[in-house]
């Protein structure tokens, strides 16, 4: 059976072609003004990957947005097919941390893989993959610089870990001191509030092994490690961490037609 | 001009006396309608540290701002003879200081007719909580708000009985046809604290989109057991304060036996699953957001927090609450 995932996110919309024998193509594009058109071009590049096209193929979307896609009626909600996708690729996970554009979700799995608990920060977009590039942007340097710089850091800089407008300032100030804060440190720094706000929301729901981590964000190294390092144990990270959530869309789709609900 | 407006003009007044947006938005709206003396001049203010300690610090602002003299009613935290005496003694207290003010002497015949009429109050709201354990169960979200004003804004008249009966035996015909407030029903909730009242309405048609339902609302609903007797009036008002539902969470220590009350609510109203509308603004209560989520959890029911403000309609969206809702629904079908 061949299904079709998509995950309209904030900054990107990205899709997932699940066959029998497992994911056979992915799109990871841009999101601009028009999120239909967006999504098509993710669609396409993840149906031209696996040579189908979309006759005929269930789709699911999930993430902001996904009601306004016209070539679906089926959605469901991130945290149901964070939950999905990751039991498909590692069943002994219990909790996920999803680090997106603009939200950060803490998804916890029972044994079947299923949702059985979750926690948001929804407040504020401290923590989140925009907070992180506003945060180099001031410091001048590009994400990946960062998290390079984040592996030489012998201290952290105090950086509030409550408000983004707060820990822009905080920045600022490292930035422009006389003598000025370490890059490295700073960007440790920068790391560490964003991890100290990553736990206790975990802890909102209960710590439990094994942890992967999801969303654009996990693919930043420097901030996966100070993470692991305060966790005091290893997560998980898939290849495509971004993709995780459209996958879980294409397991539901599957699922759906299976139990012959299929709109 | 729209309630919106109303609410925010009221809000931002109290705001101007210092009351900020983290502190009780009811509290603050009470200062700001006198602030801005939209209600009528009261010649004596009356209140008291129940059903929350921050209501004992508001009454003193009220008289600051009306200029009136004023009574404070302390009410002690426990359930005890010595503690039930004390409280007798501050509203003969309270008697003794309305009567020197007014002039007037208190009519205790009367008193005793309304503590008949609480009496037969109460054990509607009890009758009406053991018609929603029915499945499907009758009564939508928006009956829950409506059963709350009832007391506040009825205790121990007519109108409440009036009201009381009359819903007590449409729920009772509802329950006779078999009939539920959504249909079908796919979720029985449990409903701690109180939703935003201003997305009430939208609540409503939600929970009929998703078949929802809320049966029960331990902290808010469901009176504990105790009668009233009209012989001992003042007694009996003093009793009432321990009986009413909100003393559980809202004033003094979260004790056993409300917690107990919670996870036999639970199976006896068959729930699926609870929602804790936390407001941000009542510190003591979202304390208890922890504790209750872990001994519903022990039950194996699920409970769903949403950070909100009952009053201030800037704190939520609908589109937020929204997509909560379908996520936890969505959770709940899982499992």
């Amino acid at each position: 059976m061949k299904t079709l995932g998509i995950d309209i996110g904030s900054l990107n919309i990205k899709a997932v072609v699940l066959e029998d024998e497992g994911i056979s193509g992915t799109g990871v594009v841009p999101l601009d003004d028009d999120i239909e058109a967006s999504a098509r071009m993710a669609m396409e590049k993840a149906l031209d990957q696996s040579e189908l096209n979309l006759d005929g193929l269930p789709v699911l979307a999930t993430g902001v947005g996904a009601k306004q896609i016209s070539f679906t009626s089926q959605q469901k909600t991130i945290t149901t097919c964070l939950a999905r996708g990751i039991h498909h690729l590692y069943p002994s996970v219990r909790m996920v941390i999803d680090m997106g554009a603009e939200s950060m979700t803490v998804v916890k799995l029972n044994e079947r893989g299923r949702l059985a608990d979750w926690a948001n920060h929804d407040k504020c977009a401290s923590g989140t993959g925009l907070f992180l590039q506003q945060m180099a942007k001031l410091m001048g340097i590009t994400l990946d610089e960062m998290a390079q710089l984040s592996f030489q850091a012998h201290s952290r800089a105090d950086i509030t870990s409550t408000c983004a407008v707060f820990a822009e300032s905080e920045v600022i100030s490292h930035v422009h001191r006389d003598p000025p804060t370490p890059m490295e440190d700073i960007a440790a720094g920068i790391y560490f509030s964003v991890v100290s706000r990553t736990i206790s929301l975990c802890k909102r729901v209960g710590i439990e092994k094994d942890i992967a981590v999801t969303g654009g964000v996990a693919l930043n190294d420097g901030l996966v490690s100070i993470l692991e390092h305060e966790l005091g144990f290893e997560v998980l990270k898939p290849e495509a961490p971004q993709i995780v959530a459209a996958l879980g869309a294409a397991i539901i789709a599957r699922e759906n037609v299976e139990k012959g609900n299929q709109k | 001009m729209p309630l919106y407006w109303v609410q925010a003009e009221v809000l931002a007044k109290g705001a101007e006396l210092g009351l900020a947006p983290e502190i009780c938005s009811p509290h603050r709206g009470v200062a700001g309608i006198f602030a801005l003396e939209a209600l009528p001049h009261p010649d004596i203010i009356l209140w008291s540290n129940l059903i929350c300690d921050n209501t004992a610090k508001c009454g003193e602002l009220m008289m600051e701002l009306s200029g009136s003299p004023g009574f404070f009613l302390d009410n002690p935290f426990q359930d005890s003879p010595g503690e039930m005496d004390y409280l007798t003694g501050e509203l003969e207290d309270m008697v003794h200081f309305l009567e020197e003010k007014s002039g007037k002497k208190m009519d205790w015949d009367r008193l005793s007719e309304m503590v008949a009429l609480t009496e037969e109050e109460i054990e509607l709201h009890r009758e009406i909580s053991e018609l929603r354990k029915a499945v499907p169960s009758p009564m939508s979200i928006s009956g829950y708000l409506e059963l709350l004003s009832a007391d506040y804004m009825f205790p121990g008249q007519p109108e409440a009985i009036q009201y009381l009966t009359q819903l007590r035996d449409e729920l009772k015909e509802r329950v006779q046809q078999g009939n539920g407030a959504v249909s079908p029903e796919r979720f029985r909730l449990m409903t701690l604290f109180v939703p935003p009242m201003y997305l009430i309405s939208y609540l409503g048609r939600l929970f009929e989109e998703l078949g929802a339902v809320s049966v029960v609302e331990p902290l808010f609903t469901c009176w504990s057991e105790g009668k009233l007797d009209p012989a001992k009036p003042l007694e009996s008002v003093a009793k009432k304060s321990f009986l009413i539902p909100e003393r559980r969470s809202m004033y003094g220590p979260l004790s056993e036996q409300a917690l107990q009350d919670i996870t036999d609510g639970a199976e006896q109203y068959k729930i699926d699953g609870a929602i804790y509308w936390a407001f941000m603004g009542c510190r003591h209560t979202c304390a208890t957001i922890r504790v209750i989520k872990e001994i519903l959890s022990e039950v194996d029911i699920p409970m769903l927090t949403i950070d909100c403000d009952i009053v201030d309609p800037t704190i939520n969206s609908e589109e937020e609450v929204r997509d909560k809702l379908d996520q936890f629904f969505e959770m709940l079908e899982d499992r």
